[in-house]
């Protein structure tokens, strides 16, 4: 299971999870970034009550809002006299740090009941990070970075963020990792109606990157590699910021219904091994 | 069957040059094409995106390095970015109040780039040029590329130039423009549109910076990092996906090359033909194969 970028949208990953639950598919790995590792983490530690899930991944989505940091926001604009932060953020992270780390304390990747691939970006760098060894901590924290809003993290003395600037739908990992038949749920950023502040005009800029990021990624490892990808792409209707908590129930309605969708092509491919087998042996 | 023969021969000599998005760096591609025109290598058709637009012009107008070079210099100096766009700004900070257009947004006052821009190439139309020419942007509503293969040739460089927050998108033909390598850095999938064969691409990565030294730049590393990986996926899924035989040029640049270094402007050319040089064996070896056996054999 591969758990694209998306923010908020991400929880929709519960719905694509009760599905399968439903129809008896396990899952044997999962990759995920952004926010898509808090729902990835909370599968993989073996997580049962999908709407116990869902509350801690609400709870976890509020207490990331940190309130607006002005001493980030006024040294932006006064780089040259305040020095820059390399840690910037326009949220403060000082309490969500807190909270991470009284719920994922002692936690490590080695512990967890199913494989935990996390994606990150090295800042500097502009590389892909996978994290799937050592404190899972580090790996949320680093792969939740969404850039500009909450500040980087450093893990064994690199700057980390969130992997959907590198990698928005990271197929490839989980191909490297050996798996053969992929579900890849993922997000593409919705445009602006209407680009009428600043704030519109960055989001649309990075939608339209992240989109096209995604798009070609794709493109090429379904066409370059042998593993089955099952593309799972949600379809919300409307523009989901990350403080549209009260839209959770419908996210993740969404999520079901567009697995429930790819449900008939991926039993024929769970089939179709089984298939060929009894059909050799008569 | 004589006229065939004769047609196959020409078509057999001549590629077709893409110039990603590299600012200045593109300059690159004069080099490149005087290489290729010494070997009597005919471009049968140029793209360009970004600072490529530019040099794609200079290229499908026929200008040989030395008219390209000084145009260059003439152009593309430090003061065409110079003057902020205070009204912009502030427009950014009270959108209700000032009345926020993204048609006019640009933290970077554009009057003379405009200016530049009308005084090198007039009226001069895309259509018009000797060699085709395709100069790509985005469209900013719907996020996708736009080929521009007719109109004038100013407002079509000034689209492809208008890097977001920096310049102003640019209307055209009720479509709101921005800088092509928001959807394609190295729109090599123009060419292969358009029935290309053999592709000569100059691309560019953006440079990683060491010191991230402030919001802005922060900024800008972030949107590096994403341009540099579209540039790495579209590249792997176009030569995957397509039969077209894409030879890369990436000149290699001992000097730090920023935005405005205006003064390297030979060298950089100089450095894009070395680059090509490098390739011209090959690339002959691959249009006279191509000729030999009429198509690349796989």
């Amino acid at each position: 299971m591969v758990l694209g970028a998306g923010g908020l949208r991400c929880v929709s990953a519960f719905g694509a999870l009760s599905v399968l639950r439903r129809e008896g598919i396990e899952i044997d790995m999962i990759v995920a970034c952004s926010g898509g590792a808090a729902v990835g983490y909370w599968i993989a530690a073996g997580g049962t009550d999908i709407p116990e899930g869902i509350a801690r991944y609400t709870v976890g989505m509020e207490r990331s809002f940190g309130a607006f940091s002005y001493r980030q926001a006024v040294r932006a604009v006064f780089a040259r006299w305040l020095g820059h932060d390399p840690r910037f953020g326009l949220m403060k992270d000082r309490s969500f740090n807190a909270y991470m780390a009284a719920s994922l304390k002692g936690v490590r990747f080695e512990d967890l009941k199913i494989p935990l691939h996390c994606v990150a970006a090295d800042l500097h760098l502009g590389e892909q990070v996978v994290l799937s060894r050592g404190p899972v901590l580090d790996a949320m924290r680093a792969s939740l970075a969404i850039p500009l809003l909450l500040p980087p993290w450093e893990v064994e003395g690199r700057l980390l963020v969130d992997g959907g600037i590198c990698n928005p739908l990271p197929v490839d990992v989980a191909m490297r990792e050996g798996a053969d038949i992929i579900l890849a749920m993922g997000f593409e950023d919705p445009l602006q109606p209407a680009i009428d502040s600043g704030v519109a005009l960055v989001r649309q800029v990075l939608a339209v990157s992240a989109n096209h990021l995604m798009r070609a990624q794709f493109a090429f490892h379904s066409m370059a590699h042998h593993a089955e990808v099952i593309a799972v792409i949600p379809d919300f209707g409307q523009q989901v910021g990350l403080r549209d908590l009260h839209l959770i129930p419908h996210l993740v309605r969404q999520g079901e219904l567009a697995t429930e969708r790819e449900m008939p092509y991926l039993r024929k491919l769970l089939a179709a091994p089984a298939q060929a087998l009894t059909e050799a042996s008569t | 069957m004589g006229t065939n023969l004769a047609k196959s021969t020409s078509a057999q000599s001549s590629v077709s040059l893409v110039i990603g998005s590299g600012s200045v760096k593109c300059a690159a591609a004069i080099g490149v094409a005087s290489v290729l025109r010494e070997a009597g290598i005919r471009i049968e058709r140029v793209v360009g995106c970004s600072g490529g637009a530019l040099f794609a012009t200079l290229i499908a107008m026929g200008h040989d390095d030395a008219t390209a070079r000084d145009m260059t210099l003439r152009l593309w100096t430090q003061d065409i970015t110079a003057r902020r766009n205070n009204r912009a700004l502030l427009s950014a900070l009270a959108p209700k109040l000032m009345g926020f257009k993204a048609s006019r947004f640009g933290l970077r006052d554009d009057s003379l780039i405009n200016h530049r821009l009308q005084e090198a190439f007039g009226d001069a139309r895309i259509e018009d040029l000797q060699v085709p020419l395709h100069i790509t942007a985005t469209n900013f509503m719907d996020g996708e590329l736009v080929d521009l293969s007719r109109g004038p040739v100013t407002s079509a460089i000034r689209a492809s130039l208008a890097i977001p927050f920096a310049f102003a998108p640019v209307e055209l033909d009720g479509q709101l423009l921005v800088d092509g390598y928001v959807s394609d850095p190295l729109p090599i999938s123009v060419a292969i549109k358009h029935g290309a064969r053999v592709i000569v691409a100059v691309g560019f990565e953006s440079p990683m910076m060491e010191q991230i030294g402030s919001a802005g730049r922060f900024a800008m590393q972030l949107s590096s990092i994403m341009s540099n990986n579209l540039l790495r996926a579209r590249y792997a899924f176009n030569s995957v996906a397509h039969h077209a035989e894409v030879i890369t040029i990436i000149p290699e640049f001992k000097k730090r090359i920023r935005l405005f270094d205006t003064d390297k402007v030979p060298y950089i050319i100089d450095a894009g033909a070395q680059a090509a040089r490098e390739q011209i064996d090959y690339l002959r070896r691959l249009l006279d194969v191509d000729g030999a056996a009429g198509a690349r054999v796989q």
